[in-house]
C-alpha cells in the first residue's frame, strides 16, 4: 500500500521537504507511520506534533481530508492508499 | 488651513479607570466640536469600543436610514484595554450603518492608530452630517481642529498618510484615511489606518467619503489611569507568557501568519475555487504561506501595538513592491477563487487594495463573481472596453479590474458596488457568494457546519470572525469538533459570538483568543477598569452587545430571511474529497440557534430575554 505523506507549515519550511512516500505490506498506524516518516526525513516530526503521545492542540493530522482526531488518533489504522496530511500546530483568520 | 474652531481638550474624568471618560464630537456639517463625558453606566453594560459604540449609535441615528446620508454617523471607538501593555491592546473599531449590507457595521483594526486615538484623551471620536468640502481631523492631546483635505482628495491612502505626517511633523502621529474607493463610495471601501491595517469590512470607507471625510490624524500619548496598576501589570505579565507558551499564537503565528490556512484548508476540500465551482486549487502550491516563504518574498514578520504574538507579514515583490500581507482571506479571493495562481499577482492585489482603500474580501470575490458571470456569457466582451478578459486565471484582469472598481470606471463603477449588486444588475444574484449582501470569506460553509451557522447570524452579514468556528472545527482549538456534526453547534457559535463581542468592546485582538480564555479576559479588564465583573456578567455583556447590534437590524428591517447562506450552500452537494455529498443543515441549526439566544421563531429577542439583558 502507498501513502503519501504531505508535510507543510514549519515541518515543511524546515525540514525542506514536502512530501514523503511510505511503502507497507500490512496496515500501518498513525503513530508508525509518523515514526518511519521521521525516519526518512531523519528528524523527529513526532515532537513537533505530540506531547506524552497526545497530539498537541492546533496540530492538524489528515487521511484523505478528515481529522483522525475524528477517528482513532494516533492509533487510527490506515489500510489502503491514501494521503496523510500533517501540519504543525497554526492559526488563523 | 483650519476650517474648524481650534478645540482644547477639558481635564480628564477621573471616574473613569481605564477611559479617557471623553467623547469628542465633530459636527462636519456646522464645523463645531465639543467634548462629552463618555457615560460610565454605559461603559459598564457594554465595555466600550464595538459595544458602547453599537449603543451610541442605535441610541442617536435612525435604523432606517440610507447608510450615505448626511445623518448617519461615523465612530471611531477604543476599548478600555486600547492603549494599555494588555496583550494584543492596540484594536479600534469604526461604527456606523453600512451601505453594503443595511445593517450595523462595525469594523475593527489593529495597528497602532488605535492607541494614538486613546492616548488624546478620549475614547471615543463621534463624526456627524457632511463637510462642505474634503477635509480631515487632527486631534492630539491640546486641539481637535478640521483642517482642509483637498490637496489630498483623489490620493491613495499611502500618498495621503506620507503627506499629512510630512506636513503635521512628529514621528507620534498616526493616520486613518480612506483611498479612492471610499471617495467614490464604493460600497466595498474601506478605512486604512497606518498603511497597511484596514477597517474592512461592510463599506465603513464609503460613509467616510460621503462625509467628505479624507483622514482622521491623531497624536497622543496620555494614559488613563488603571483601578489596580500593579494587579494589571501582574496580570499582563501572566496573559503575555500563556499567549507565547501557546502553539499557535507562540509558534504557528509568528512564523508563518494566517497564510498557513491556504494548505489547511485546501486539505480540508473546502477551499473555495473558481467563485465555488470546485472546492480545492489545484496550484494551491504557488500560492500558499509556505510558498510566500520558499519564493523569499516574506522579509519579516510584523506586530501591531503591545502584541507578542505578531502575525503580519511584510513582503517584497521581485518588482520591487513592497508592503504587508497577503492575509489568508486577501491571499485566496486573489487567488484560488479568481482561479488566479501566480503569487506576485496575489500579494500586488493586496497591495493596491491597501492603497485604493478597499475591503480584500468583498473586493476579489466581486472579480471571481464577474468571472463567473463572463464564462457564462452573462457580461458580453464589449463592456469590458477592451479590457483582459474577465475569465478565471487571467492574472491580468484581477488587476485591471481592481484598478477600474477603484477609480469607479467603465464596468468597475458598478462592480464597486459590491457582488451582490452587481450579479443581480444581471439578474444572476445567485452568483454572488454573500451573506445580508456582504461576500463570504474563504472557507466552505458545506465542509464546516458551526460556520456556517456562524456566517448565516452574523450581524454585519458574511463575516468568519464574529465565531471564527474554523478554531475549533478544524483547528481543533480550544478542542477538536467535528465538523459535520451538528449537536451542540449553536451553542457554541453563541458562545465565541458573546466572547467576540468581548473581546471586540475592550480593545484586544480575536487571535488572543487561541491562547486566553473568558477567565483571562474578566481578570485584564477587572484589574484595568475596576468594574469587578463575574465571568457570568461579562460573558452577558457581549450578549447584550450582540443584542443590541439584532435590535438596531431588526428596526433597519433586516429580518430572520436574511440569516441564510447562498442556495448553493444550502441545496447543492459538494462533489468531490472529504466532504463529498454535503450541503448546510442551517434548516436544522437555526431554530435551535435562536432558541438558545432567546429569540422568538423570527429571530426577535423576546420580552424575557430583553428584560435579563437590561434591554426592555
Amino acid at each position: 500500500m502507498k501513502i503519501v505523506v504531505k508535510l507543510f507549515a514549519t515541518l515543511r519550511l524546515n525540514l525542506k521537504i514536502g512530501m514523503v512516500e511510505i511503502h507497507s505490506n500490512s496496515p500501518i498506524s498513525v503513530l508508525q507511520l509518523l515514526q518511519q516518516v521521521s525516519k526518512n526525513v531523519n528528524s523527529d516530526i513526532l515532537t513537533e506534533l505530540t506531547n506524552d503521545n497526545k497530539i498537541l492542540v492546533g496540530a492538524i493530522i489528515l487521511i484523505d481530508g478528515i481529522n483522525v482526531l475524528h477517528q482513532n488518533k494516533l492509533e487510527t489504522i490506515i489500510d489502503k492508499d491514501c494521503v496523510v496530511s500533517v501540519f504543525p500546530p497554526n492559526g488563523g483568520g | 488651513m483650519s476650517i474648524s474652531n481650534t478645540y482644547i481638550a477639558t481635564e480628564p474624568n477621573h471616574n473613569a479607570m481605564a477611559y479617557q471618560g471623553k467623547i469628542l464630537r465633530v459636527n462636519l456639517s456646522s464645523g463645531t466640536i465639543c467634548t462629552e463625558d463618555l457615560p460610565m453606566d454605559l461603559a459598564k453594560q457594554y465595555i466600550g469600543g464595538r459595544g458602547l459604540a453599537s449603543k451610541i449609535l442605535a441610541n442617536e441615528i435612525d435604523p432606517t436610514i440610507d447608510a450615505l446620508a448626511e445623518g448617519n454617523k461615523l465612530i471611531f471607538a477604543t476599548g478600555p484595554l486600547t492603549g494599555t501593555n494588555a496583550p494584543t491592546g492596540g484594536r479600534y473599531m469604526v461604527v456606523t450603518k453600512g451601505p453594503l449590507t443595511g445593517t450595523i457595521a462595525s469594523s475593527n483594526s489593529g495597528g497602532f492608530f488605535g492607541a494614538k486615538l486613546k492616548g488624546t484623551g478620549y475614547d471615543m471620536v463621534i463624526f456627524e452630517g457632511k463637510a462642505a468640502y474634503p477635509c480631515y481631523l487632527y486631534l492630539d492631546e491640546n486641539t481637535a481642529e478640521l483642517r482642509d483635505a483637498s490637496h489630498v482628495w483623489g490620493k491613495n491612502t499611502h500618498e495621503t498618510t506620507d503627506i499629512l505626517i510630512n506636513e503635521i511633523g512628529g514621528e507620534q502621529i498616526k493616520v486613518a484615511c480612506i483611498g479612492q474607493a471610499g471617495e467614490n463610495l464604493s460600497l466595498m471601501a474601506a478605512i486604512m489606518n497606518d498603511k497597511h491595517r484596514a477597517a474592512g469590512r461592510t463599506g465603513v470607507g464609503a460613509v467616510m467619503g460621503s462625509k467628505n471625510l479624507k483622514a482622521f490624524v491623531v497624536s497622543g500619548r496620555k494614559k488613563a489611569a488603571l483601578n489596580n496598576p500593579e494587579a494589571f501589570k501582574k496580570t499582563v505579565k501572566e496573559k503575555v507568557k500563556l499567549i507565547k507558551e501557546n502553539s499557535i499564537t507562540g509558534e504557528g503565528l509568528p512564523k508563518l501568519g494566517t497564510k498557513v490556512l491556504d494548505n489547511i484548508i485546501n486539505e480540508s476540500g473546502m477551499y473555495p475555487t473558481r467563485n465555488y465551482a470546485d472546492i480545492t486549487f489545484e496550484d494551491v502550491h504557488e500560492v500558499s504561506g509556505e510558498a510566500l516563504v520558499e519564493k523569499g518574498y516574506l522579509v519579516k514578520n510584523s506586530a501591531c501595538f503591545a502584541c507578542p504574538i505578531a502575525c503580519g507579514r511584510f513582503v517584497e515583490l521581485p518588482n520591487g513592491r513592497k508592503g504587508e500581507g497577503p492575509e489568508y482571506e486577501s491571499g485566496w479571493c486573489f487567488g484560488a477563487l479568481c482561479g488566479v495562481n501566480d503569487l506576485i499577482t496575489i500579494t500586488d492585489a493586496n497591495f493596491l487594495c491597501n492603497e485604493f482603500g478597499f475591503d480584500t474580501i468583498s473586493a476579489g470575490v466581486t472579480i471571481a463573481t464577474a468571472m463567473d458571470m463572463y464564462e457564462k456569457g452573462y457580461i458580453k466582451k464589449e463592456e469590458l472596453e477592451n479590457g483582459p478578459e474577465l475569465k478565471f486565471g487571467n492574472s491580468e484582469a484581477v488587476i485591471h479590474y481592481l484598478k477600474k472598481m477603484a477609480l469607479s470606471q467603465g464596468i468597475g463603477k458598478k462592480m464597486a458596488m459590491g457582488s451582490y449588486r452587481f450579479a443581480e444588475s444581471y439578474g444572476h444574484p445567485e452568483l454572488s457568494m454573500t451573506v445580508k449582501k456582504q461576500e463570504l470569506p474563504a472557507y466552505d460553509a458545506r465542509g464546516v457546519q458551526g460556520l456556517g451557522l456562524a456566517y448565516a447570524t452574523n450581524n454585519r452579514g458574511g463575516c468568519h470572525v464574529r465565531a471564527y468556528m474554523i478554531s475549533p472545527e478544524i483547528l481543533g482549538a480550544p478542542q477538536k469538533l467535528d465538523p459535520q456534526e451538528l449537536n451542540e453547534k449553536p451553542k457554541w457559535v453563541k458562545i465565541f459570538q458573546d466572547l467576540t463581542s468581548v473581546i471586540d468592546s475592550a480593545g484586544l485582538c480575536i487571535f488572543s483568543s487561541f491562547a486566553l480564555g473568558a477567565k483571562d479576559y474578566c481578570e485584564l479588564l477587572n484589574n484595568a477598569t475596576g468594574f469587578n465583573y463575574s465571568e457570568e456578567e461579562m460573558m452577558q455583556a457581549g450578549e447584550r452587545v450582540w443584542n443590541i447590534e439584532r435590535l438596531f437590524n431588526l428596526k433597519a428591517g433586516i429580518t430572520h430571511l436574511d440569516d441564510t447562506l447562498p442556495k448553493k450552500m444550502l441545496e447543492e452537494p459538494i462533489k468531490t474529497g472529504p466532504n463529498a455529498g454535503k450541503v448546510h443543515q442551517l434548516s436544522v441549526l437555526l431554530p435551535e440557534y435562536y432558541k438558545l439566544r432567546g429569540w422568538d421563531e423570527k429571530g426577535i429577542p423576546t420580552p424575557t430575554k430583553l428584560k435579563e439583558l437590561g434591554l426592555a
